[in-house]
């Protein structure tokens, strides 16, 4: 604000001596014109000298803050897309496994781990529950047919 | 040290807007509390709870405001009739009149510019913290590009523009009545001009930056809408590709997401306009109604044969049209960016 305050005052200052200027001098005389050509100068330097303060690395730092901003809230939005969707996943591959347990007869429970990648896939799971052999081979055929989940990242307890 | 602990905490506070779970919108301002309905789901019932309870509220204003001009119709009417009698001078109650008219004027006119630069930090405040939570809602939706470009836009022309309302435009309102009323006086046509420029300065400085905005929206908002689209897409494609026999259902979690982060987005989005026009409306009819109260007092002063009172009125009513211009214009700004929010990736 004072800084405005100030840039007025000198406009104004300049307008005024300007003014005082013209009117001591015949503005027809050969003097008159050039003091006219002088205080026009004198006016537009009291307009514009501020203006060439203003440096462009100032007002670059002041968008690059902007747009660094930009970026981490745009980071923190993807972060927690990534935590729900690695959820979902893990609910829903989870969902699946019990399903095709009981399809084979036995009643599991499946703790799936899935990768920390930027594209999570189901990585390994520890299945909980009685099963027979023969179910325990189909299910394993099914879970890395299926899922792609390595046969030695299939924990049975 | 104390106060450095606090600015510390306080900055923390500052830098994590987004809660971990949920996207929620930032509370309305204490001022407008009571015109934000508690079920905000319909837009429409919203707003027209806030139109509601903001003309009951602002009653008593207008009808201040139009005991402000009857002062000044009565001023006129005086001047009118000192100046028909015999032996005064057309001069001097030409001065007195218009002393008398700006004391009036320059009184209404310090609240509506208060009121006005009031409203326009209040509404870039607000912003402030809501474009964040946007922001993030709609990076989790997929639109990441359009998230970084909007907020970007959107930050950089709000901070430039209540930046330049508050330092530059409104002293300039200033100066622009210190200039009509001096004008008014003398009769001085250099003030005239002197005046006429700084309205366009003001006037042009509002419209270049709202074009501009728009502009750059409407570019950056078709070029980033494909690009995320197309990313959201690939990446579908991909998990199903990844993922043997199942990656279709796989997939359908990043639909649930993507969907779940939308519906979030659009919660805030509505809270976030329904409290930028709270915000808004109040000040915008009061100084509304001032600028239709002043051109009609105008035109009456005209009726009474005194030209320069009423031209002194019809530039106090021009500059409640920059303030109204300088209202809208910030909080414009601010609608049609959470607008693009949610419409995101289209």
């Amino acid at each position: 604000m004072d800084e405005l305050r100030e840039y007025l005052l000198g406009i104004v200052a300049a307008a005024v001596l300007c003014g005082i200027l013209s009117r001591l001098i015949n503005p027809k005389s050969t003097v008159g014109i050039a003091v006219k050509l002088i205080a026009g100068f004198l006016l537009l330097l009291a307009v514009v000298s501020p203006w060439a303060d203003i440096r462009l690395e100032n007002v670059l730092d002041w968008a690059d803050s902007i747009t660094a901003d930009g970026a981490y809230y745009v980071s923190q939005g993807e972060m927690m897309a990534e935590e729900k969707y690695r959820a979902g996943i893990k609910e829903r591959t989870e969902a699946y496994i019990v399903d095709e347990a009981k399809a084979l007869q036995c009643s599991l429970q499946a703790e799936v781990s899935v990768s920390a990648d930027a594209m999570p896939v189901p990585e390994s799971v520890i299945l909980t529950g009685d099963a027979s052999p023969y179910a325990r081979q189909a299910l394993i055929a099914v879970l890395t047919q299926s899922l792609g989940i390595g046969r030695e990242d299939i924990i049975w307890n | 040290m104390r106060k450095l602990i606090l600015f510390v905490i306080l900055s923390l506070c500052l830098t994590v807007p987004v809660s971990a779970a949920e996207f929620t919108a930032p509370p309305a301002p204490e001022e407008v509390e009571d015109l934000i309905s508690a079920d905000t789901e319909s837009f429409g019932e919203g707003l027209w709870k806030i139109v509601k309870e903001a003309l009951e509220k602002s009653a008593p204003d207008l009808t201040a405001a139009a005991g402000g001009c009857l002062s000044l119709l009565a001023v006129v009417i005086l001047a009118s009739l000192l100046n028909g009698m015999p032996g005064n001078s057309k001069r001097v109650v030409h001065l007195v009149s218009t002393l008398a008219l700006s004391a009036i004027l320059l009184g209404q006119a310090n609240t509506m510019v208060n009121l006005c630069a009031d409203t326009v930090r209040q509404t870039s405040e607000y912003g402030q913290m809501l474009l964040p939570v946007m922001t993030s809602a709609l990076a989790a939706q997929g639109g990441t590009t359009g998230a970084t470009a909007l907020y970007a836009g959107t930050a950089l022309f709000d901070t430039l523009l209540s930046t330049l309302i508050a330092k530059l435009l409104v002293p300039m309102v200033y100066i622009f009545l210190a200039l009509s009323v001096a004008q008014s006086a003398t009769g001085e046509e250099l003030l005239k001009k002197m005046r006429d420029f700084v309205k366009w300065l003001l006037t042009w400085c509002l419209k270049v930056i709202l074009y501009v905005f728009t502009g750059y929206l409407s570019i950056t908002g078709v070029i980033a809408g494909t690009a995320d689209a197309a990313a959201v897409k690939a990446t579908k494609l991909t998990i199903s590709g990844v993922v043997p026999v199942v990656g279709g259902i796989l997939s359908d979690a990043s639909e649930a997401v993507i969907l779940g982060a939308g519906v979030m987005k659009s919660a805030v989005g509505v809270y976030g306009l329904l409290v930028i026009l709270a915000i808004l409306i109040s000040p915008f009819l009061y100084i509304g109604a001032q600028y239709l109260l002043l051109k009609l007092t105008a035109a009456l002063c005209g009726v009474f044969g005194v030209k320069p009172a009423s031209d002194l009125v019809e530039d106090f009513a021009g500059a409640m049209g920059l303030l109204l211009g300088m209202t809208g214009v910030v909080s414009l700004l601010m609608l049609i960016s959470t607008v693009c929010f949610m419409k995101g990736m289209g």
